[in-house]
């Protein structure tokens, strides 16, 4: 018997891990492609949340008003600029779905994190199909490596698809407690911070906790300096996982 | 459920109990349902105390809930058993942060943190 044959396997085995291999590649460039999709739509400012022209009128399906909306939108016969005549009301039924599909782009987010690897999250895309479009900014953003406090307070307030700002020490606590508005929205205490960890975060801080005497964060730091407000609002980043 | 007729129920039965709600507060996470989490915070509180009163501080029961398939079951069960038995229970803590299973691996971090830094003393 030839000595390849210890070395190399041969027949269903060979082809077996053949396929496997195609099938790592195909999704790794998936991934490098998706990748590229979101810093283009990041890019062109894209927002989901932006109405669109009801479907019937000559215009279905385009951008409405809104910020980003006037970039490719032609004024035609009639048109002053304003909102479409008939408003979008088709848009209700997709906002009475909005919590469903915000926890099924969670749970791909989270699927994607726990190492279910390109594959795995191709799939799942794939079945979770055209219903999560508007969630992808926030499923990729979840996978983001921790980030250091400047280049997390570098993209605040730029209105990121996928990400939310959010502040280190939250804004209730200004007008609970006094500090001043401009403290609040310095800044060194705002962050742009992954959607879905944006809604972990502030979780964390609204669910009672046996750590702080059985009160939600938020309320055991009322009346609490603004040094132990940083204090936590650091290491609550830290720890899930957003700030290095 | 009343102190009463927690009382009434073995510790077997007040774990399967212990277990069913802290699933639900899983789901409730999972949908950002805090009020509904809460809710059962303090169903989950009114347990552990009942276990805590009885001989030999009976809390240790749910130590068996450890490395359960729920991580809200774990972390939580990691909770209750840090004043029974506060190695295991922290190296449970730990597992749980390793897992990286979000939210309940912040949680878990952010416990060993304030365990370390001695702000919290659990009881």
């Amino acid at each position: 018997m030839p000595i390849l044959s210890f070395i190399e396997p041969r027949g269903p085995t060979l082809v077996a891990r053949r396929h496997t291999l195609a099938c790592h590649f195909a999704g790794e460039r998936l991934m490098r492609a998706l990748t590229r999709l979101q810093a283009l739509v990041e890019k062109g400012g894209f927002n989901p949340d932006q109405p669109r022209v009801p479907a019937g009128s000559p215009e279905g399906g385009q951008w409405g008003g809104g910020e980003g909306g006037g970039q490719s939108r032609r004024p035609a016969i009639g048109d002053n600029g304003g909102p479409a005549l008939d408003p979008a009301d088709s848009s209700k039924p997709l906002q009475k779905d909005k919590p469903g599909k915000v926890r099924a782009g969670k749970a791909l987010a989270k699927a994607i994190a726990r190492r279910a690897g390109p594959i795995g999250a191709v799939l799942a895309a794939i079945e979770a199909g055209q219903k999560l479009y508007d969630e992808w900014p926030s499923i990729r953003s979840y996978q983001n490596e921790p980030q250091s406090l400047a280049e997390l307070q570098q993209h605040a307030g730029k209105k990121r698809p996928g990400y939310d700002d959010h502040h280190i020490v939250e804004q209730a606590a200004g007008s609970r407690q006094g500090f001043p508005r401009t403290d609040i929205d310095d800044m060194a205490n705002v962050v742009s911070i992954p959607r879905y960890k944006h809604h972990e975060i502030t979780g964390w801080y609204t669910k009672q906790n046996t750590n702080y005497g059985n009160l939600a964060p938020r309320d055991y730091l009322r009346g609490k300096s603004w040094a132990e407000h940083v204090d936590v609002g650091h290491q609550a980043l830290r720890l899930f996982k957003v700030m290095k | 459920m009343t102190p009463s007729k927690l009382r009434s129920l073995t510790s077997e039965e007040l774990k399967r109990l212990f277990e069913q709600l802290c699933i639900l507060q899983y789901d409730a996470l999972e949908d950002n349902a805090i009020a509904s989490y809460n809710r059962r915070y303090n169903k989950i509180l009114a347990i552990q105390n009942e276990l805590k009163s009885r001989p030999g501080d009976q809390r240790r029961v749910l130590m068996s809930l450890f490395g359960h398939p729920n991580m809200q079951v774990r972390l939580t069960a990691a909770h209750a058993n840090l004043a029974v038995d506060y190695i295991v229970a922290r190296r449970e803590l730990q597992a749980i942060v390793d897992e990286q299973w979000f939210p309940q691996s912040g949680d878990a971090g952010m416990t060993l943190w304030n365990l370390d830094r001695g702000f919290y003393r659990p009881t």
